[in-house]
């Protein structure tokens, strides 16, 4: 910084001359102008010449500039300290795309104003004994790797759905539903609460899966509206579910889908011999690589349509992503207000839980978590909810 | 251009761009080494900057803003790249070297290797204080880091440029 510091003096004119060196193409402003003048279709654009041409080393272009008369702008224009002032200070650490004026497909999918997860969740004629999770009181814990998922008290010997009038309790259960992704449907989790009768657990986890809708729009379940449990028996480390019907479509997801609601909620189960109206279908069926089948980016918290506190807003989830590194922004209005990165404890092949926090002022907000492709640097695998800041 | 309240969000990009793009692009090059690169970074900064304008409204804010934006996103798009890139060997050591402060083809070679080879955070430090030529407290502000440890970060780059630079042969 001084002169009698001739290494800094060195490295000065050292950045200096290959800055100097380095010739923006000059299209800059319309390519930017393109990018922020429509209010849509901003993924899949620019991106690939990033990674593409990443090997190449900077500085091919000779020329000089009016560099240091932009330099003297520049440094006219920051205030001697730069007060970190709280709201800028965290653009986009790690997003390296979508800029954030536009709504999201997802975003804009799931309008709904306000969030009133538990009357707009269930749908008509569900048991009203079956109370979906209030997301204040029982926040998930964190996103858990598949294998990992929250054990609920289990049931010693679930007994068909219709069976003892039993004492009924009320317990937590992972149920897993279906979602779009950049890599077509896969498996995302919500944890709800459950009316249990008589400890048959696994019975009303399936029952869950099968009647209820997912609080988040974004998800959905794969198996008929109407399919009902016919019976449920465990024998070793294998359940054999009766089912009403089959699934209509995505039949793997969906046997999946059941395979995983099943083995997250007793431990001792590892897979699950599905049968419809008493004949079996295919054999035992146990969880698929999670790679093949889970959503790689899951945000499980906040959980969609929580209303929560002003400050401090804790962000987890779990994600398979290419070094770990996990993206979220809390969009208002459809403009990101807030972003930023953080790593997972895992990365891919792996699957990592997440978390970070976040500062959020009273308001309406879509959280969304993504990961950036390491191929062409697009946002992807999205996860959204919708959350009320009060 | 004198600070404005006034201007909406594409008046601020027009006006930000034509005094910063160039010297961003530059910054992002030299924490990139890639100037394909360095574009598509500080145009993603300029258009998260569009975005957030109705919350920045004002110059000095959006040019922190705009240095913030870039370096996190060539942070995020250097972690992207292969580790082999990052070790890109070192030119080669039996040019003739410079006397006195004239630093000649190999020292800028060699500073701009090392400069590659050290952890992110010293690097981004060294280039915002000796290429953008920011104050200790605009550095931290801009990584979001105290100016004590903008401080260490920037004499254990420099002592390892030393390092480097000594080993030349003379």
């Amino acid at each position: 910084m001084n002169h009698d510091d001739p290494l800094g003096e060195a490295l000065r004119r050292v950045l200096r001359a290959e800055g100097d060196e380095v010739q923006p193409r000059g299209d800059g402003l319309g390519r930017i102008r393109e990018r922020t003048g429509r209010r849509r279709s901003l993924f899949a654009r620019f991106r690939p010449a990033l990674l593409a041409t990443a090997t190449v080393a900077v500085l091919g272009v000779a020329g000089g500039a009016a560099y240091s008369t932009l330099l003297g702008d520049e440094q006219r224009l920051v205030p001697p300290v730069t007060t970190p002032t709280s709201e800028p200070a965290t653009p986009a650490p790690s997003a390296t795309e979508l800029p954030p004026t536009l709504p999201t497909p997802r975003a804009t999918r799931s309008p709904r104003p306000r969030p009133t997860p538990d009357a707009s969740r269930s749908p008509v004629g569900a048991p009203s004994n079956a109370p979906t999770l209030p997301e204040a009181a029982t926040p998930p814990p964190p996103g858990d790797p598949a294998p990992d998922d929250p054990k609920p008290p289990k049931s010693p010997s679930p007994s068909p759905t219709t069976s003892t009038p039993a004492p009924i309790t009320t317990s937590t259960v992972a149920v897993y539903y279906a979602g779009d992704t950049e890599r077509g449907l896969k498996l995302y989790r919500e944890l709800r609460a459950v009316s249990v009768s008589g400890g048959a657990v696994i019975t009303a986890a399936i029952e869950e899966m099968l009647r209820a809708t997912p609080a988040d729009p974004d998800y959905r379940g794969l198996w008929a509206p109407g399919t009902r449990v016919l019976g449920i028996s465990k024998a070793g480390d294998r359940v054999t579910v009766d089912l009403s019907a089959a699934a209509p479509a995505d039949t793997e997801l969906a046997m999946q889908q059941l395979v995983h609601t099943a083995t997250a909620v007793a431990t001792d189960v590892s897979t699950v011999q599905l049968r419809v109206n008493g004949a079996p279908v295919g054999g035992p069926t146990g969880r698929a690589p999670q790679t093949d089948v889970l959503a790689p980016v899951w945000l499980t918290t906040p959980v969609q349509g929580a209303t929560l506190p002003a400050g401090t807003v804790q962000l987890e989830g779990v994600a398979t992503v290419f070094e770990g590194t996990v993206s979220w922004q809390v969009l208002s209005d459809g403009e990101v207000v807030e972003e930023g990165f953080t790593t997972a404890s895992e990365g891919a092949p792996g699957r990592g839980t997440w978390s970070d926090t976040v500062t959020l002022e009273p308001g309406s907000y879509v959280v969304r978590a993504l990961t950036y492709s390491a191929e062409d640097g697009s946002p992807q695998f999205a996860d959204t909810k919708q959350i009320t800041v009060k | 251009m004198e600070p404005s309240t006034s201007w909406d969000a594409d008046e601020a990009v027009t006006a930000l761009y034509a005094a910063h793009y160039r010297s961003l692009v530059r910054m992002a090059a030299l924490l990139l080494r890639d100037t394909g690169a360095a574009e598509e970074v500080v145009q993603d900064a300029f258009i998260a900057m569009h975005g957030g304008w109705r919350r920045l409204r004002d110059p000095d804010r959006a040019l922190a803003y705009l240095r913030q934006a870039v370096v996190n996103r060539a942070r995020s798009a250097l972690r992207h790249r292969s580790v082999v890139e990052r070790h890109a060997p070192a030119g080669s050591a039996d040019a003739p070297s410079a006397e006195d402060g004239a630093l000649g083809a190999l020292e800028r070679q060699e500073v701009m290797a090392a400069l590659r080879r050290l952890p992110t955070r010293q690097r981004e430090v060294l280039v915002l204080r000796y290429y953008s030529d920011l104050s200790e407290a605009d550095i931290a502000a801009v990584l979001k880091i105290s100016r004590g440890a903008v401080k260490s970060h920037a004499s254990r780059g420099m002592t390892a440029l030393r390092a480097t630079l000594e080993q030349l042969p003379s």
